[in-house]
């Protein structure tokens, strides 16, 4: 980093605009229905008459905070505010609705700020180096990879019975559209607006807002826990990093190395360093209930995912994640080719956009902190206005997807889809799982098998791919196995 | 439970709604013709995700055009993507032909037709113009033994299927591979399936395929990470390329770019595609155009009229020349995954114990709440009526079921619903520029 970096950075309008993006992007992210891809597509028009490094590091601000602006929605609401923030409601609101509301949300906080700082440095250090490692790997390794992603995520629950039977439901949902693999279409019955199958978006605002919406119904305005928090009491103190600070590096280390791999966002991140921290727990039976190293490790890793999704992204060229693509079309609009050239061409760009992320990140923290009281007030507002406000944000936001009312329907039809497995016990977090990695398993499936004649057989002689494979399989059959020996004992 | 319908106690304030909403039907219908067109602003379709390159050179295009005031109305992007751009050309070909719609889609509209992805082409459409284009070129890992077409073309006799050519199957770059294929009678590729031009270079840089074609300005991007072009799809050699041989110099006849076109639906007026062409070709002649087209080694191309239908003619028999081959090594995953659910659903139905909460979800008020959702929405989808006027409706509407006072707060609710409604209406249509329902 160089001074002229340095000086743009610290510049006052630098700074405002920093700041301006970090909260809007905080608030959206808050808001549940609203996530920070749709904030940044709607934002990215308004930067065409800034400058170029302007308008990246504004939507690159707005990016960490809409990250970090769920967890909040998720704490007190019960609300995932974006989908990165599915893994935290687990344990946050239990905590928060135990009595413990500034603990739960200060420890996101403060999670969400060292997971954003520890990424920073390996976006800083390691970019060139962890690009071009992830080009060695072939579709059959991506394939067994995305495998063990997905058992990973059927463990998380209670029964995982059910977690398997959600994510082969989630992933059943994908199917509908063009195949990502052969391009034909399939599932679609017909229905020419079903060639694009249904998208995550209006699935995910169907599943959790709206039919989040629908049972706070039932409750009469008496009945709901008031959760607000103040600002005091937030930080954590020094017994708190000596306790959480293996788990913040390990999930923050593992949230940055998910956020490079192409197509695997922060929600796959928070999910997996979740399990991994209640695998790894001295206290696994807390987790669910109001666990801290949960919330902990959620949050640290799904803002970790930001710098390591900007690592591919910068070096390469290559978008590691759906806002990430949208990032990729600003540096075209703004005249910043992306791909390898762009670190030796316009190395004060790179650095500043760098930059940008590692302020930002800081100024989340404040801004979070300060903001709480305020935001918490979401959930004090009367359900008469706060309802149709929601309803009416979960509309926009289906549709503004790609302008269409077939997207709305689809959210009305998952809000039934949310409900009924609500009822019957289906967890749902596996099924969202299931639906954004079958896809991309796919493709990379059907690429390996059309370059191998429709061989599986390469999936044991490549070194990574069976490695891989075989702890997947391995995941799932010792857990049975276990309960196997439980049952014999008993 | 006197005032179970409190709502029909204030009959003015329905009155007053439809008559706002009859004005704003009127205003809508009223009768355009072609001499005084355009009278509100024109939405162009672009039926791909935001910040792409079809993307970018429409706003581009678009920003010239607003600031040259070649206009007298804005044009409006609307991204509407998915399935290969089928979705958005579907849309605007369902549309009113009355100038107010506009399609961007390049040589893809051909391809899906080819590919089977739509049942119909350029001949649903009007064509305006066509702008701008990018020569495709082939390329493999720079360190590859393969230097020139003729050597890549001669492997590719000799061992049929054996070469690992990356394709969007069913889209242009596939297609751009069939093409030459036929150029050399037995030579023959096995497609494999890699999606945009990123994914493409990538798997060339991995090792996972021997080739793949590329537009100009994406070779152009990739070039110093390690790929090396072989030839350019075109009559004559590229400005920014200058020492790359075509392919008709190696001595196969074929040409294959990417063509961004311009398309009303079928049926709009000549007088109204006649202007939109001229405006078009005029800001493609502005400094502002030629400039960037320049940085984004776009080829300065403006077609209409009889040089366009000649084009399109030219291109959709090149296209169907070519025939795809069935992919057959693929099993049907949507079978595989319907199995799982199946096994693990009865899994879970004899597990029957836990399974079944007996806690109730819902209550006659979520299902009014729901019934009312659905409602709002079919309004949304089958009317015209005006976006704030029926959100305010919704939420005031909404606000009166979920509140469960006797005596409701009218005022601050209308208050709140107008607020809300003509709030958003304004912040995204206005400020943000983006389309919303209705």
């Amino acid at each position: 980093m160089n001074t002229e970096v340095l000086q743009y950075l610290f510049s006052p309008s630098t700074l405002l605009l920093l700041a301006l993006g970090t909260w809007l992007g905080i608030v959206v992210g808050a808001i549940p229905g609203l996530t920070g891809a749709m904030l940044i597509a709607l934002s990215l028009p308004l930067t065409f008459a800034m400058d170029g490094t302007d308008a990246l590091a504004l939507l690159i601000a707005m990016y960490v905070g809409s990250v970090s602006g769920g967890l909040i929605t998720a704490t007190l609401l019960k609300m995932p505010g974006t989908p990165s923030s599915i893994m935290t409601t687990l344990d946050g609101y239990p905590l928060a609705a135990s009595g413990n509301p500034g603990r739960a949300l200060g420890l996101g906080i403060c999670a969400s700020g060292m997971g954003g700082l520890i990424s920073w440095i390996f976006l800083a250090t390691l970019a060139a180096p962890v690009a071009k490692f992830a080009h060695h790997l072939g579709p059959y390794d991506f394939f067994a990879l995305i495998m063990m992603a997905m058992a990973l995520i059927a463990l998380v629950g209670k029964s995982m019975l059910m977690g398997l039977l959600s994510g082969f439901i989630g992933m059943l949902f994908s199917m509908p559209g063009f195949s990502p693999s052969s391009g034909e279409s399939r599932l679609t019955f017909g229905y020419a607006e079903m060639n694009d199958g249904f998208k995550l978006l209006p699935v995910m605002i169907g599943l959790y807002a709206v039919s989040e919406v629908v049972i706070m119904l039932k409750k009469t305005d008496g009945e709901i826990k008031e959760i607000t928090a103040k600002p005091t009491g937030m930080w954590m103190s020094l017994a708190d990093w000596k306790k959480y600070g293996v788990n913040i590096f390990r999930s923050s280390l593992l949230g940055t190395w998910i956020g490079v791999l192409p197509g695997i966002g922060a929600n796959v991140g928070s999910v997996t360093a979740y399990t991994l921290a209640k695998k790894s727990s001295k206290e696994p039976e807390k987790f669910g209930k109001g666990s801290e190293e949960g919330i902990v490790a959620s949050e640290s890793a799904n803002n970790a995912t930001v710098g390591g999704a900007l690592i591919p992204l910068l070096a390469m060229g290559i978008p590691g994640s759906v806002v990430d693509a949208i990032l990729l079309g600003g540096m075209v609009i703004h005249g910043l080719q992306p791909g390898p050239l762009l670190m030796t061409s316009h190395p004060d760009d790179v650095w500043s956009l760098t930059g940008a992320m590692l302020i930002s990140n800081i100024m989340m923290i404040g801004l979070m902190v300060l903001s709480v009281g305020w935001l918490s007030k979401l959930a004090k507002i009367s359900k008469t206005y706060l309802i149709p406000a929601i309803l009416v944000f979960c509309v926009i936001g289906s549709y503004g997807l790609s302008n269409r009312m077939f997207d709305v329907w689809v959210m009305l039809f998952f809000c039934l889809v949310g409900l009924a497995m609500r009822k019957l016990k289906i967890p749902l977090a596996p099924f969202i799982i299931g639906f954004v990695l079958w896809p991309m398993a796919e493709e990379n499936l059907g690429t390996a098998l059309m370059s191998h004649n429709g061989s599986f057989m390469p999936i044991f002689k490549q070194p990574i791919a069976c490695t891989l494979f075989l702890l997947t399989i391995a995941m799932l059959v010792v857990p049975f196995i276990k309960q196997m020996k439980k049952d014999e004992n008993v | 439970m006197i005032q179970k319908f409190p709502i029909s106690k204030s009959p003015k304030l329905w009155r007053q709604i439809f008559c706002l909403s009859a004005l704003f039907a009127c205003f809508n219908l009223s009768a355009d013709n072609a001499e005084n067109w355009p009278q509100r602003p024109v939405k162009v379709i672009v039926p791909f995700g935001a910040g792409g390159s079809s993307d970018t050179f429409t706003r581009q295009l678009i920003r010239v055009i607003k600031k040259d005031n070649l206009l007298s109305q804005p044009l409006v992007v609307i991204n509407v993507g998915g399935a290969g751009g089928t979705i958005g050309s579907r849309r605007v070909r369902n549309a009113r032909p009355d100038g107010y719609t506009m399609l961007m889609l390049h040589e893809g509209i051909l391809t899906a037709k080819h590919a089977g992805k739509a049942a119909y082409g350029p001949e649903a459409f009007e064509a305006v113009a066509a702008t701008g284009m990018s020569p495709n070129v082939i390329a493999v890992k720079s360190d590859s033994h393969f230097e020139s077409l003729k050597d890549l073309m001669a492997e590719a006799k000799k061992s049929p299927n054996a070469l690992n050519f990356a394709a969007n199957i069913g889209a242009p770059s596939h297609f751009a591979g069939l093409i030459l294929e036929k150029t050399d009678k037995g030579a023959m590729f096995n497609f494999v399936q890699y999606g945009g031009g990123a994914e493409r270079y990538g798997a060339i840089m991995g090792g996972h395929v021997d080739m793949s074609v590329f537009s100009i300005d994406e070779y152009l991007r990739y070039k110093d990470g390690g790929l090396k072009a072989l030839a350019v799809f075109s009559n004559e050699r590229q400005a920014a390329l200058p020492e790359l041989p075509t392919s008709a110099e190696q001595g196969f006849e074929l040409n294959s770019s990417i063509m961004n076109f311009w398309w009303m639906p079928k049926g709009t007026p000549e007088a109204i595609r006649n202007k939109m062409a001229e405006v078009i070709e005029k800001a493609m002649a502005s400094q502002d155009m030629q400039g960037f087209m320049k940085s984004n080694w776009i080829k300065d191309t403006t077609l209409k009229g009889q040089d366009l239908s000649a084009e399109l003619v030219e291109r959709e028999k090149t296209i169907s020349e070519v025939s795809m081959r069935k992919i057959d090594v693929l099993p049907r995953f949507e079978r595989w995954i319907f199995g799982f659910v199946a096994f693990f659903s009865v899994l879970a139905f004899l597990q029957k114990s836990n399974s079944r909460s007996s806690e109730r979800i819902w209550n006659f008020t979520s299902i009014k709440v729901f019934a009312l959702s659905a409602i709002y929405v079919s309004i949304l989808s089958l009317t015209s009526l005006s976006y704030p006027l029926v959100s305010s409706a919704y939420v005031f509407v909404l606000g009166l079921i979920i509140t469960r006072k006797e005596k409701p707060a009218y005022l601050p609710l209308a208050f709140f619903s107008l607020v809300l409604s003509f709030g958003l209406f304004f912040l995204f249509t206005r400020v943000l520029v983006v389309d919303l329902p209705g």
